[in-house]
C-alpha cells in the first residue's frame, strides 16, 4: 500500500513524499520540505582545487505514515527527490556551463536528477537529538539509474518539523560520464553530495492523497 | 600638507599585479591553484588564465594563442611570459589645501621559464618614469629603485607536489597578497612593491595547510642603513576544510644597521558565497641602536562583494598606531569598485580618506586605474 503521489512543481528540486513521522497517529500526515540546499564537492588532480557547487532550490513534500505502533520509529514509505541540474551553481558561470555540457547533458536535453527510495524505517529523533538513518535507493542521472546510499541525519525542529541532512557520494563513470578536464585540471571520479532541508507538517495531508495531477 | 603628501605617495604605489585572495569566496584556499608560484603573484598558470578569462565581463574561454609567433615565444611550452601596463589618474586633496591631479604609468614584463626536472626560473621586471616611493621614516629609509626594477628573480625547484624550494630576489611570503601595496600592514612592515630582499625559502603545502619558512638578506638596492637580514615563516590552515576559512600567522625577525625588528601577525581569509573578508593584525616591535624601543600595530580589514563575477566592490578599514618617540595614530577608510572587462583589461575606481587622530586632519583621495596585459 502506498499513499504516495508525486507532486510536480516548477521548482528545480522536488522532494516528494518523504515519510518522516513519529507513529503517534494512525492517519497519514504530510510534510513539506523548504529552504533546503543540495551541495556537491568534486576534488581534482590538483590538491588545492576542488569544485564546490550548490543549489538552494530544494523544496518538496513529506508523506507520513503510521508505523505499526512503533512509537520510537519513523517510517519512510516512499521518498522521491528531483533536481534540475541547471539550478546547480559553482559560483562561476562558465564553469557551470562546462558542468552542464560535460556532466548532465544528453543530446540536446538535460534530464533531471532523481533519487527514489521506499520502505525505510529510522529511529525517531528524541527532542533536540539527532538520529541517523541509512537510506538505500536509486539515483538517476542522465537517465541512468544506479543504486545509491545516503546517510541521513534527522532532528526534530519544533512541533511537527524535522531537520534532515545527508551525505553520500557517486561515481561519475557509473553514469557513463568521463570525468571532465579543463586546462589541465581534471575532476576525480568520486563526487560527494550533501543535502539539507527542513520538513514541516503541511496543512492537509489529503491534498497529497486526493489532489495533485 | 604633510599628511596629504603621505597619502599621495601611498596610493600611487598601489599595483594590481598580485593574486587576488578574494578567490577564497569560490573555495580557492591559496594562490597555487592559479599561479605558477605557490606564493602567488606573477604569472598565472594555464588554469589560472582560464579562470581569469572566465570571470571577466566578456566571460571568455581561454585558448592559448596558436599563432607562429606565440608558438615561438612559448619555446615548446617551456616559456610563459606576458607584458602588462598599469596607468592611473589620481586626485588628491589636503585639508585646507589645493587639489592636485597626477597621471602615472608603469609597465611589467613577467617571465617563467621551465628548465625541467622540477626547476624553473622566473622574473618580473618593471619600468616607470618616476619611482613611486612611500614616505621614509627615520627607522625605515625607503628603497630607491631606478627606472627599471627587478621585482622578482628566482630559481625554484619543486621536487614533487607539496614542496618547493626557491632562492633569489622576491617579496617575502605573506598572508594577504593584496594588490594595494600601500596598506599599513605592508608599507609599514617593509612588504611593499620595492621591498624584494635576497632570500631563500621553502614552501610546503597540503590540502588544508601551507608553511613557508624563509631567510633573507639585503638586495643591495636598499639604502645602506636599511640593509636588513633575518628570517621568519608564515603558516596557514584551512579550518573547515572547504577552502573558505583560512587562518594564518606571519612572523619575521630582522636586523639592519639601525636596529632590530620583530613582526608577528595573524590573518584570515574568509569566503561566503559572493562575500568575503580579508583581515590582518600585525604587531611590530622595534629596537633601534640609539636605545629607542617602540611598538607598531597595523590592522587591515576588508569586506568585499562580487555583484557579478567581473564586478566587485570593497570597503576597507585600516588602523596604524606607532608608539613614542615616532608616535603616529592613523585611520584609513577606503572603498573601491573593480571591473574586469576582459582578460586583457581591468578598470578600478577608488576613493577614501585618511584621518590623523592626533591632528584631526582628513585627507581625501580618489583614483582611477586601468590595467592592460597581454595574454598568450
Amino acid at each position: 500500500m502506498s499513499t504516495f503521489r508525486t507532486i510536480r512543481r516548477p521548482l528545480p528540486l522536488v522532494l516528494t513524499a518523504v515519510a518522516l513521522f513519529a507513529a503517534d497517529s494512525q492517519l497519514p500526515r504530510s510534510f513539506e520540505a523548504t529552504s533546503g540546499t543540495v551541495k556537491f564537492i568534486a576534488t581534482t588532480n590538483i590538491g588545492a582545487i576542488s569544485i564546490h557547487g550548490q543549489s538552494n532550490a530544494l523544496s518538496g513534500r513529506v508523506q507520513a505514515l503510521p508505523a505499526g505502533g512503533q512509537i520510537h520509529a519513523i517510517t519512510v514509505d516512499q521518498l522521491e527527490a528531483r533536481l534540475d541540474p541547471k539550478s546547480l551553481s559553482t559560483g562561476m558561470s562558465m564553469r557551470d556551463e562546462h558542468m552542464r555540457n560535460k556532466i548532465f547533458m544528453v543530446g540536446d536535453t538535460i534530464p533531471e536528477l532523481k533519487f527514489a527510495a521506499a520502505k525505510i524505517q529510522c529511529p525517531h529523533p528524541e527532542s533536540a537529538k539527532e538520529t541517523a538513518c541509512q537510506v538505500q535507493g536509486t539515483f538517476t542521472m542522465r537517465g541512468i539509474s544506479k543504486p545509491f546510499a545516503i546517510a541521513l541525519k534527522v532532528r526534530q525542529a519544533g512541533q511537527g518539523a524535522f531537520k534532515v541532512s545527508g551525505e553520500g557520494s557517486i561515481k561519475l563513470t557509473a553514469f557513463g560520464i568521463e570525468p571532465p578536464c579543463q586546462l589541465g585540471v581534471c575532476v576525480t571520479d568520486d563526487v560527494q553530495l550533501k543535502l539539507e532541508f527542513q520538513a514541516r507538517e503541511a496543512h492537509q495531508s489529503s491534498q497529497l492523497q486526493g489532489g495533485g495531477r | 600638507m604633510k599628511f596629504g603628501a603621505l597619502i599621495l605617495v601611498a596610493v600611487l604605489a598601489a599595483m594590481p599585479l598580485f593574486a587576488l585572495p578574494n578567490m577564497i569566496r569560490l573555495g580557492y584556499p591559496n594562490c597555487m591553484s592559479c599561479h605558477v608560484t605557490p606564493q602567488g603573484g606573477g604569472l598565472l598558470n594555464t588554469y589560472g588564465k582560464g579562470i581569469d578569462a572566465a570571470q571577466s565581463w566578456r566571460a571568455e574561454e581561454y585558448k592559448p594563442s596558436s599563432t607562429r609567433l606565440a608558438e615561438f615565444l612559448r619555446a615548446g611550452g617551456r616559456v610563459d611570459q606576458d607584458f602588462r601596463v598599469v596607468t592611473w589618474e589620481q586626485v588628491n586633496a589636503v585639508t585646507n589645501g589645493a587639489m592636485t591631479g597626477i597621471n602615472r604609468s608603469r609597465f611589467f614584463y613577467r617571465n617563467v621559464t621551465t628548465l625541467g626536472k622540477g626547476f624553473r626560473i622566473s622574473a618580473i621586471v618593471s619600468g616607470e618614469p618616476d619611482p613611486i616611493l612611500r614616505k621614509p621614516k627615520a627607522y625605515d629609509p625607503v628603497v630607491r629603485p631606478g627606472g627599471l626594477f627587478a621585482a622578482s628573480a628566482m630559481l625554484s625547484y619543486r621536487p614533487k607536489e607539496g614542496m618547493e624550494f626557491a632562492a633569489g630576489r622576491d617579496m617575502l611570503p605573506q598572508g594577504l597578497i593584496i594588490p594595494d601595496q600601500t596598506t599599513f600592514i605592508k608599507a609599514r612592515n617593509r612588504l611593499g612593491y620595492y621591498d624584494v630582499p635576497t632570500q631563500a625559502k621553502a614552501i610546503f603545502w597540503g590540502k588544508r595547510w601551507l608553511v613557508a619558512p624563509f631567510a633573507f638578506a639585503p638586495s643591495y638596492r636598499e639604502l645602506r642603513p636599511a640593509r636588513e637580514s633575518g628570517g621568519g615563516f608564515m603558516a596557514e590552515a584551512d579550518l573547515l576544510g572547504k577552502g573558505k576559512t583560512i587562518v594564518g600567522i606571519n612572523a619575521l625577525r630582522g636586523s639592519d644597521h639601525l636596529g632590530h625588528r620583530a613582526m608577528t601577525g595573524v590573518y584570515t581569509r574568509l569566503g561566503f558565497g559572493s562575500w568575503g573578508i580579508l583581515a590582518e593584525h600585525d604587531l611590530t616591535q622595534r629596537h633601534l641602536n640609539q636605545a629607542a624601543r617602540f611598538a607598531q600595530q597595523a590592522t587591515y580589514l576588508q569586506t568585499f562583494r562580487y555583484w557579478k563575477e567581473w564586478l566587485a566592490t570593497s570597503v576597507i578599514l585600516e588602523r596604524l598606531s606607532v608608539q613614542q618617540p615616532y608616535s603616529e595614530h592613523l585611520w584609513a577608510y577606503k572603498g573601491d569598485v573593480t571591473a574586469r572587462l576582459s582578460q586583457n583589461f581591468t578598470v578600478s575606481l577608488r576613493a577614501g580618506t585618511q584621518r590623523d587622530v592626533r591632528t584631526g586632519a582628513f585627507n581625501p583621495i580618489a583614483s582611477a586605474q586601468l590595467t592592460m596585459k597581454s595574454v598568450n
